[in-house]
């Protein structure tokens, strides 16, 4: 039998929810109308998505160096710096900053590689109120659930669901309206950020000159946390750097349209270190993560560190418009999830992610960065057809397949065998029920009856003189 | 462990596929939209488009009392105000205005409130660093001298804008941020480019979440000031 990671029993489990493909059919064409309608007004979109790339490709070839130069800068700011190789230290180092400041209330702006470490569980365990604040994210943590979309975390809820999660979890009573949910949530986050501790952000870019964090709200979540509290801790994975203000500008051209369909965001605040004047931070801390960046960095993936988390590629992806986010066994989602996370969790536990697209290419069109999704979701079952992941009859399937397509005897005699298995099977032209594991396809498809002469010998009897074949 | 990190990163670009350095290859020109445009109407008509479109009022003005004007439709009875930087809005409009103000509306300055105050401010007027056209942005930055609570905090967020501080492409923002700065680099600055929203139920946008849900864009023109604050 086909070996599954338990990914397969999840995308059917989230594609048999009827209301799930509606809702993310909303929101993903939503923004990816969004887009296609502000992209235009950069004239020649290509020409922008090469800039882009090939300033991704230089931060990453010289990633070290511009770390160098970003810690140096921070470092003279005030900040101060810490290195995780890990997800446990980096949460290590996050819970040693709050105890050593009696942290009690920690305020969060959306970050996925918070969740990608998993952070808010073990300060939760530290006795520390944790709070996310950007309104979807809220939803999701009141709801006990994971965000399903790297931009949009509550993409699966809707508004009667936001009804009930805040009925039950902050006594609301009004109507469902977005608007009255929204300021029901402003007013209990507003008493959040007055009284917390600690900000906590991740970062969409950090300037390597002058030292600067960066962080894209259009809430104004982002200017709370880096502001109001009196420590701010920022949490980044060691890919997500520019060099200086130029690249920061137009990785902020490219971010927010691709993303939402916005020309930049509504905030985006800029932060070098503690305030010296009595407004602002005490304490700013950056917290650099690899976890597994650097063996990214080393082997033949590497251009998916390019990734700016935009999301675009979700929203355009036929697949994740049907399955959503939840499906998937780790934060990030969607055609770059399938090819990052088998990267973050190891091909035994994700081999499974790669086969959910149609190879339809689309992630790789709307990429801004032009990260080769295709190219890699490819690549990466053939490595895990290599690595044995298949199974023993996909195994003896390509094996057999191979051998055939270079011999056109074998070949040829092989589809008449085909359609003389077939015929018998099927009713009125179709084949709706094969035995075995072929039945996988037909469980969820018809097969049309193999046509009684096959291409081949349709050309051959076109062109008589037979060229092609011999 | 800082050793550790950078030394595996290291050792990832000498062993793996890619180890080639080359020089930084963004020519910035390269990455506009706009470039410098010697009518500055029409650089004040594409910041006044682009910022309506992500949700805040424009208001160009030329003289002092349409000014006033502008401000009082904005500003409702019992209102409290916070104003950022007066000594730039003295200096620039003259203190008769500032003095107008304070008669008009319970008048605080944004840097003297306390922690607990701030949050209590309805509406706040701040003088900006500089201004974007291609995105409808401003850019506030931190210091001791200004508020960076006062415009987030409140519900209405008025600033004033210089014509002059108006420059043309996002790709401009190094150049604005070097001769606003020098080489002081304040410990935070906020680019902010309309009112607070979000879409984050069921895609329906709702404004003013958590930051200030009206924001007022006042164009100065010649007229009424000389050159932009420092």
């Amino acid at each position: 039998m086909t070996r599954h990671t338990g990914f397969y029993q999840k995308t059917a489990e989230a594609s048999a929810k009827r209301d799930l493909a509606s809702k993310l059919y909303v929101a993903t064409y939503r923004q990816s109308d969004g887009r296609q309608a502000i992209c235009p007004e950069l004239g020649d979109v290509e020409h922008f998505r090469q800039l882009s790339a090939d300033l991704r490709d230089h931060v990453l070839k010289n990633l070290d160096t511009y770390l160098d130069r970003l810690v140096a800068n921070l470092e003279r700011a005030g900040t101060k710096i810490h290195w995780a190789r890990t997800a446990e230290e980096a949460r290590e180092i996050v819970r040693r900053v709050a105890a050593d400041n009696a942290v009690k209330r920690i305020v969060k702006s959306k970050s996925m590689i918070t969740e990608e470490i998993d952070l808010n569980p073990v300060l939760e365990a530290d006795g520390i109120e944790v709070t996310e604040t950007d309104l979807g994210e809220y939803i999701v943590q009141l709801a006990g659930q994971k965000p399903g979309h790297i931009v949009t975390p509550a993409v699966h809820c809707s508004t009667q669901d936001v009804v009930e999660i805040f009925q039950k979890k902050i006594g609301y009573n009004g109507p469902a309206d977005p608007t009255k949910l929204t300021k029901a949530a402003r007013v209990i986050l507003r008493d959040k950020f007055r009284n917390a501790d600690m900000g906590i952000s991740g970062v969409n870019f950090a300037v390597a000159d002058p030292g600067l964090i960066a962080i894209c709200t259009n809430e104004g979540n982002g200017r709370y946390v880096t502001t109001r509290p009196r420590i701010y801790l920022a949490v980044m994975g060691i890919e997500r750097i520019v060099p200086d203000l130029e690249a920061a500008a137009l990785m902020l051209k490219m971010l927010a349209r691709f993303s939402t369909g916005q020309r930049i965001t509504q905030y985006t605040t800029f932060t070098a270190g503690p305030s010296r004047d009595g407004e602002g931070p005490e304490q700013v801390h950056l917290v650099l993560v690899d976890n597994g960046r650097s063996g990214i960095l080393a082997g033949k993936y590497w251009r998916i560190l390019r990734c700016i988390r935009c999301g675009s590629c979700l929203n355009a992806c036929p697949v994740f418009r049907h399955i959503g986010g939840h499906c998937f066994p780790g934060c990030y989602s969607g055609p770059i999830g399938s090819i990052l996370l088998p990267q973050l969790l190891g091909l035994d536990k994700s081999f499974d992610l790669p086969k959910a697209s149609s190879l339809c290419g689309l992630c790789g069109d709307v990429c801004p960065v032009k990260v080769p999704i295709p190219d890699i979701l490819l690549d990466l079952r053939h490595d895990s057809a290599r690595s044995g992941y298949g199974g023993p009859v996909e195994k003896i399937g390509m094996t057999v397949m191979a051998k055939a397509m270079r011999r056109p005897w074998m070949y040829r005699f092989g589809q008449r065998a085909m359609r003389w298995f077939l015929k018998p099977m099927s009713k009125n032209g179709w084949i709706r029920y094969l035995p075995g594991p072929p039945g996988g396809w037909t469980s969820v498809k018809d097969l049309p009856v193999p046509a009684p002469r096959s291409f081949l010998r349709q050309w051959q009897a076109n062109n008589s003189d037979g060229q092609t074949t011999k | 462990m800082t050793s550790n990190v950078l030394e595996t990163i290291r050792q990832a670009l000498r062993s793996g596929p890619i180890n080639s350095t080359e020089s930084h290859p963004l020519e910035a020109e390269r990455a506009r939209l706009f470039f410098a445009e010697a009518d500055r109407k029409k650089l004040i008509d594409l910041f006044a488009q682009r910022a309506r479109s992500s949700g805040a009022s424009v208001h160009v003005v030329g003289e002092l009392n349409k000014l006033s004007e502008t401000i009082g439709t904005i500003i409702s009875d019992g209102e409290r105000l916070a104003v950022d930087r007066p000594d730039v809005i003295s200096e620039r409009l003259g203190s008769g205005f500032l003095n107008q103000l304070k008669e008009s509306y319970r008048t605080v300055v944004a840097r003297q409130l306390d922690r607990e105050e701030i949050f209590k401010i309805n509406v706040a007027i701040t003088p900006v660093d500089f201004a974007i056209a291609e995105t409808g942005s401003i850019i506030i930055s931190a210091g001791s001298d200004r508020s960076r609570m006062s415009s987030l905090t409140s519900d209405k967020h008025i600033a004033l804008i210089w014509a002059d501080q108006i420059v043309p492409d996002l790709m401009d923002l190094p150049a604005q941020f070097k001769r606003v700065f020098a080489d002081n680099v304040p410990p935070g600055f906020t680019i902010i480019s309309g009112p607070s929203k979000t879409a984050d139920i069921e895609m329906n946008l709702v404004i003013g979440v958590h930051g200030p849900g009206e924001l007022h864009l006042i164009v100065l023109l010649k007229g009424i000031a000389g050159n932009p604050p420092k």
